[in-house]
């Protein structure tokens, strides 16, 4: 394993892109170091492997396909653009959003409570105190009203008859 | 001025004149970098027609970018962000749909045709043939973001400061990043390094 310190230098090295400086700060560190020197022989030979990789050329009518496509979006309307100003946004996780969203409201119909008729206004409710009542003051009060109507006694009514007969 | 510095300055100018409505600007970028472009994207999906189909999208987004485009970056980076972007997205949905190729199975058509050398013998065009499957397979195997890192850095000559732009990330990452992909391609091809 490589001094971490080195890695990128190794890399660079490899690739022919360090300086004159750099070049020599490594080679002075590498002339010490067994296994970054082991790395920098591999590095350089995967570097010449890696050239085995061909490139390819464009085909002949890459350039046309594309001005094609390019008159193409210039044709759509305003609306396309604006679509794809959300990139985020697209069919693909859109369609299945929206059948999230169907299910979910179709759940919530399912499971709604029956509709009911408006409700008119709360009639105002008469405070019932009886709760706050003192029985023991009821039985009292009670009991003075029936003293109250014993001791108010009327006149007989047989007195009453005898000065009327005696006016006349 | 640097040949390079001259030539990376005449992309944003250029750039700055597709802005501007200028088109023949947008076809003389297109020359420039149509080729950089194919051969990075083929490199990481191995498929000519894919590699061209996202390369198409890639100038595409360009053009529909031009009236913000601002030269604060330089413009090879902006265009291998996109072009990253749209390969690893590509790689991402294809694992999904599982329809990730053998590498045992024949070339399908649509895919580039290697030619051999003429200068090479039987035996030597054979053997590159070996090698060259290997090292595209071993290729292949690394993660797409270590794949990606790795063509940009060896194939289109990207340094680590553009590479971490493409990639929005630290320089270090990067380094640390490329380092994990060279190790791991010098673990597979053992036999050739």
């Amino acid at each position: 394993m490589a001094c971490e310190k080195q890695m990128s230098a190794l890399i660079s090295e490899a690739a022919g892109s360090l300086s004159e400086t750099e070049r020599a700060a490594l080679e002075r560190h590498t002339e010490g170091c067994a296994q970054c020197q082991d790395t920098l022989v591999k590095q350089r030979a995967l570097w010449s492997a890696l050239d085995e990789l061909p490139a390819i050329e464009p085909s002949e009518d890459f350039d046309r396909r594309l001005y094609v496509r390019i008159a193409e979006e210039e044709r759509r309307p305003w609306w396309r653009a604006t679509v794809r100003a959300f990139p985020s946004f697209r069919m693909r996780s859109a369609v299945p959003v929206a059948a999230a969203c169907l299910a979910l409201c179709g759940a919530l119909l399912l499971h709604a409570p029956d509709p009911v008729a408006p409700q008119e206004p709360a009639k105002p409710v008469a405070v019932d105190n009886r709760i706050d009542i003192d029985v023991d003051q009821v039985e009292q009060t009670l009991d003075d009203l029936e003293m109250l109507r014993q001791l108010t006694v009327s006149p007989p009514e047989r007195d009453v008859a005898e000065t009327t007969e005696s006016q006349t | 001025m640097t040949a390079a510095a001259a030539f990376l300055e005449r992309d944003a100018e250029l750039m700055l004149r597709v802005r501007e409505g200028d088109d023949v600007s947008f076809g003389l970028l297109l020359e420039r970098h149509r080729r950089p472009v194919i051969c990075f994207l083929y490199r990481m999906v191995r498929n000519q027609a894919v590699a061209e189909e996202l390369a198409q999208e890639v100038f595409l987004r360009v053009y529909r970018a031009r009236a913000s485009y601002e030269p604060a970056a330089k413009f090879t980076t902006w265009l291998f962000r996109i072009a990253t972007h749209l390969a690893i997205n590509w790689s991402r949905d294809r694992k999904i749909d599982k329809m990730q190729d053998s590498l045992d199975q024949p070339q399908p058509a649509g895919q580039a045709v290697q030619l051999p050398d003429k200068a090479m013998t039987k035996e030597q065009e054979m053997l590159h043939r070996v090698r060259m499957a290997e090292v595209r397979a071993a290729i292949e195997e690394l993660p797409a973001k270590q794949r990606a890192a790795v063509l940009m850095h060896k194939y289109q000559g990207l340094g680590y400061s553009q590479i971490a732009k493409a990639f929005n990330c630290s320089e270090s990452a990067v380094k640390s990043l490329l380092f994990r992909a060279y190790e791991g391609l010098r673990a597979r091809l053992a036999h050739m390094v």
